[in-house]
This record gives C-alpha cells, sequence and structure tokens, in this order.
C-alpha cells in the first residue's frame, strides 16, 4: 500500500483503532481493511470498508451499513463478516453470481490489520487465483449486471420494448465503470468519453445499442423538441411555472 | 394484479418458507416486525429467485444484512435479511421521496406484505407509507435537474452534437416521467424497470407515442429486441473480460430467441 496521502494515512489510523476494537470479541478471527483505502486510495466522501473473519458456524454473512461511524471513529463504515467456513468455501471455489464476486474482490483489496494464525494472508492469497488484479469494481459492476437481468427478465415475459431500454441502461452502467476508472471528474462527455476509452468495436457495439449510430440534425432537433415540451407539459402538471424554470434560451426547444 | 395459478402457487409457495424462516426471530424482543418484499410479495416471482425480507429492529445499531445461503445454512432458497432500525425507516419517511434510497424503502413497505408484527407495527409502517403527503414530496431537486438538462441539451444543439442531443432528449423525457409518477401517483421510483413499466400507464396515446419516439423503441419488435440484448451481453462480456471477471456473474436464463 502507498499512503503517501494524507487523507489515506489519516483515514488508515481511524481504521486501525476501529480493528483494534472488532479483534476484542473473541469470534473474530481476522480484521482486514479492505475497498479503495486497502488499495492506497482515499477517494473524498467514501466509506471505511472492512472484512471480519469469524469463528460463527451458522453459515450466514453479514453486511453492516454504519453510515455514523463505529465507536468513537465518525466516519461511515462498511462491514462485512464472514464465518470462517463461508470464506474459506468462497476462496476456495470462486464466485458464481454477484455476491460472491464482491465477496471475493473485498478479500482480494484486501490488507490484514490483525489476524490469527495466518487466516487474512491466506484468504487474499487463495482469492487472488480468481480474481488476478486487485480491483474495487463490484458496486458498479452489479448496477451493470442487475439491469441486465431485469432486461433478460423483460425480454422472456414478451415486453420487448422496455428489454431494449433496461439493456440500454446495462450497456450505459458498463461504459460508465470503464470511464470512471480512467477519469475522477465528474463532468465528461458519455459518447466523448467512450469513444476515447473503449475498444473500437466496443464503442460501436455502444453506439448500436443506444442506436444512435446515425444521427442526423434532423431527428436531433425532432427529439429535443419532444424533450423540451415534456418538460414543460410535466412543470405545468405539477403546478410549476415553466417559464420560472427554465431558461429563456430554452423557449425555442 | 391478476396473477396466474403457477405465479399464485408460486407466491404462496414463497410466503411460506419466508413466514417459516422467520418464525424463530419472533422471539427475539428487539424485532417488531417481519416483511416480504420484492416480486414474491406483490410481482410475479421467479421461481428460482430469492427471499427479501425486511425486519424492523427496536434498537438502533444501523442497518444490517444477513445472507443465508442453502448450503450453509437451512434454508430452501438463498435468503437476504434486512434488519432496520424503526428509527430509520420513520426517518426515511419523513425524508419521503426525497431521495431514491426512501423511494425504494416506501415502496418495499408500502408493498410488502407482513410476516409478523409487534402492537401493530407492521400495519402502521405500512400505512404511514401509504400515506405519503403529496405537500411532502421533495421534488425540488428534480425540477432543477430539468433545468440542467435542459441547459445541457440547449449546448449540445449550440455545437451541433447530435448524439448527446439524444441522449439528454432521452434523460429528460425520463426525468419528466418520474416526476409526474412522483406528482399524480405518489409513486417513486428508484429503479429504471418501474420507470419504463409506468410509462402506459401515466401517460396518454399521443404521449407515449412521443416518448417512444424519443426513446427509439417504437419499431422494436421481438427480433430487434433480442438482437439488442445479444450486443449488450457481449459489450459487458468484453468489458468483463478486459476487467479479468467472468461473465458467470450473469444469468441468462432461459434467454433464446
Amino acid at each position: 500500500m502507498d499512503f503517501s496521502d494524507k487523507q489515506a494515512t489519516h483515514l488508515l489510523e481511524q481504521a486501525i483503532l476501529i480493528a483494534e476494537d472488532l479483534r476484542q470479541d473473541p469470534s473474530v478471527l481476522a480484521v482486514i481493511l479492505s475497498g479503495p483505502l486497502a488499495l492506497g486510495k482515499a477517494p473524498a466522501n467514501d466509506k471505511l470498508y472492512f472484512v471480519i473473519i469469524t469463528d460463527k458456524d451458522d453459515g450466514i454473512i453479514e453486511h453492516h451499513f454504519l453510515n455514523d461511524g463505529w465507536g468513537d471513529v465518525r466516519h461511515p463504515v462498511e462491514m462485512g463478516k464472514f464465518p470462517l467456513v463461508v470464506a474459506t468455501f468462497l476462496a476456495e471455489h470462486g464466485y458464481s453470481d454477484m455476491v460472491s464476486y464482491k465477496s471475493l474482490e473485498a478479500f482480494r483489496c484486501g490488507h490484514v490489520l490483525w489476524e490469527k494464525e495466518k487466516i487474512g494472508t491466506n484468504l487474499i492469497e487463495a482469492s487472488k487465483k480468481h480474481i488476478p488484479a486487485a480491483v474495487f469494481i463490484g458496486e458498479s459492476l452489479h448496477g451493470a449486471v442487475s439491469a441486465l437481468d431485469d432486461a433478460v427478465a423483460m425480454y422472456k415475459n414478451e415486453d420487448y420494448k422496455n428489454a431494449v431500454l433496461m439493456a440500454r441502461e446495462a450497456a450505459i452502467k458498463a461504459v460508465d465503470m470503464v470511464i470512471r476508472d480512467k477519469i475522477q471528474d465528474e463532468d465528461f462527455s458519455l459518447i466523448e468519453a467512450a469513444e476515447k476509452y473503449l475498444a473500437p468495436e466496443d464503442f460501436s457495439l455502444f453506439l448500436q445499442i443506444l442506436d444512435i449510430e446515425e444521427v442526423d440534425e434532423s431527428r436531433a432537433l425532432e427529439s429535443a423538441r419532444i424533450a423540451g415540451e415534456f418538460a414543460r407539459f410535466t412543470l405545468r402538471e405539477i403546478g410549476v411555472n415553466p417559464e420560472q424554470v427554465l431558461d429563456i434560451k430554452d423557449r425555442k426547444l | 394484479m391478476q396473477y396466474t395459478r403457477e405465479q399464485e402457487f408460486l407466491r404462496q409457495k414463497f410466503l411460506a418458507e419466508a413466514t417459516e424462516l422467520v418464525a424463530g426471530l419472533e422471539r427475539d424482543p428487539n424485532i417488531l416486525a417481519a416483511f416480504l418484499t420484492g416480486s414474491a410479495a406483490w410481482g410475479k416471482p421467479n421461481p428460482d429467485g430469492d427471499l427479501d425480507i425486511l425486519l424492523i429492529t427496536e434498537n438502533n445499531q444501523g442497518v444490517f444484512y444477513r445472507y443465508l445461503i442453502p448450503k450453509f445454512c437451512r434454508t430452501p432458497r438463498r435468503a437476504e435479511f434486512g434488519f432496520i432500525p424503526l428509527a430509520v425507516v420513520l426517518e426515511k419517511i419523513e425524508r419521503a421521496y426525497g431521495d431514491p434510497l426512501s423511494c425504494s424503502a416506501i415502496e418495499q413497505f408500502k408493498n410488502g406484505k407482513i410476516l409478523f408484527q409487534k402492537e401493530d407495527r407492521g400495519d402502521r409502517i405500512i400505512r404511514a407509507c401509504r400515506d405519503v403527503v403529496p405537500g411532502k414530496l421533495m421534488i425540488g431537486r428534480n425540477i432543477n435537474m430539468v433545468r440542467g438538462l435542459m441547459e445541457s441539451l440547449r449546448r449540445a444543439l449550440e455545437l451541433k452534437q447530435y448524439r448527446n442531443v439524444l441522449l439528454f432528449s432521452r434523460k429528460i423525457m425520463s426525468l419528466s416521467a418520474r416526476l409526474l409518477l412522483l406528482v399524480r401517483e405518489r409513486l417513486g421510483v428508484a429503479k429504471e424497470k418501474q420507470e419504463f413499466r409506468a410509462i402506459n400507464r401515466i401517460f396518454g396515446k399521443i404521449e407515449c407515442g412521443q416518448y417512444e419516439t424519443v426513446m427509439a423503441v417504437k419499431s422494436i419488435d421481438r427480433e430487434k429486441s433480442y438482437l439488442t440484448l445479444l450486443k449488450t451481453m457481449t459489450l459487458l462480456g468484453n468489458i468483463l473480460s478486459q476487467k479479468a471477471v467472468s461473465d458467470r456473474i450473469v444469468s441468462y436464463n432461459g434467454f433464446q430467441r
């Protein structure tokens, strides 16, 4: 881990405090820091992610969202608690769905803060054969995958138009994930960034999926006109005067 | 909603399984109510689907989830138990449709099936969620987003970036539909699929036609839909392979022409 930046160092100190507290629980076998911080990054407003390995025999994975922090540490925390038997099974057999993928990804990014008998270290090592590179993309990947699952379900229900709309959402989420890996700036043009960061054949597929491969001026103007009308209609319907909301320049739309 | 005999059978099966799974939790004084949510409670359940259960807790120890996996636990299928403190539920109801998370929580409770409850807590939560009045709707943020998108649309037009014009137009249509749903039906939409399914209900024939024109789905039939899904699977597969992720995380069960 490279903790050259001040924010990352501060967060790591907080994480160590939490780990110190967690290890007091006799059922805890390892405390592993995960997420961007374990990869040496400290994005603003991000949470502290932990993987806790326990000796419990109930087979239940627990996922805690602690927005107010843990103990004296007032920083949002997300914590996955895995019985050793479940964690070992995942590390041996790999992933088959999003839950198992996200679990293994959390192990793979991990940095052991405390452990008994190298349990955490062995787990991280074993996860490498399933997830070669340490990345933390599970959350955004989940969005794309579940949108595509929804699209397939709609298609099977003969809801063909909505299946296409959902498939496009899945494509946008997947491409967005690629772009965000490359640029941190929130304000980017999807199409230009996609052209820059996708392989040419993938960019072409993306345009086809969105049905914007060939867009001439008249189609664009027609869409803009309808969208402008819709926005005005909606605002009026909800009791808001469009003139007060939309800029005067938009009136031509 | 009308269910086929098979769907009704599945719903009853899911309900019975969920009731059995939460039976022991009723004795826990910290748990005030249990709800079955998701498609098993109100939609068309997927035979291979999970059980989604929300439990309301008295203590405010943060939100957490427990995943029960058949291989390791005594459960007939994968089950997700969400433990939500009562204080958090009340806060979400108070915030109403102000943010997507509250939207999602309110919709889950509104349509959930009570598995057990103490002192009418479950009924009271469902009533409170159904009573969220339009006056409490926080639509300012959405209106601001419409304004921002209109500005982006105008810029894209000036720069003759026609692809961006189409994408911004689609976003405006989408957001407008969500605003209308919110105000007319008090329905907060957290997911795109809910929005798409509601369009035919909230719009008249002309508006639906316009929506389909901008979204470019007017001429979509089975074949075109199939091809778009296939292309999306290819694109996602390519992206996954660049990230060294196997595409077995996506279930295409039963997808065929």
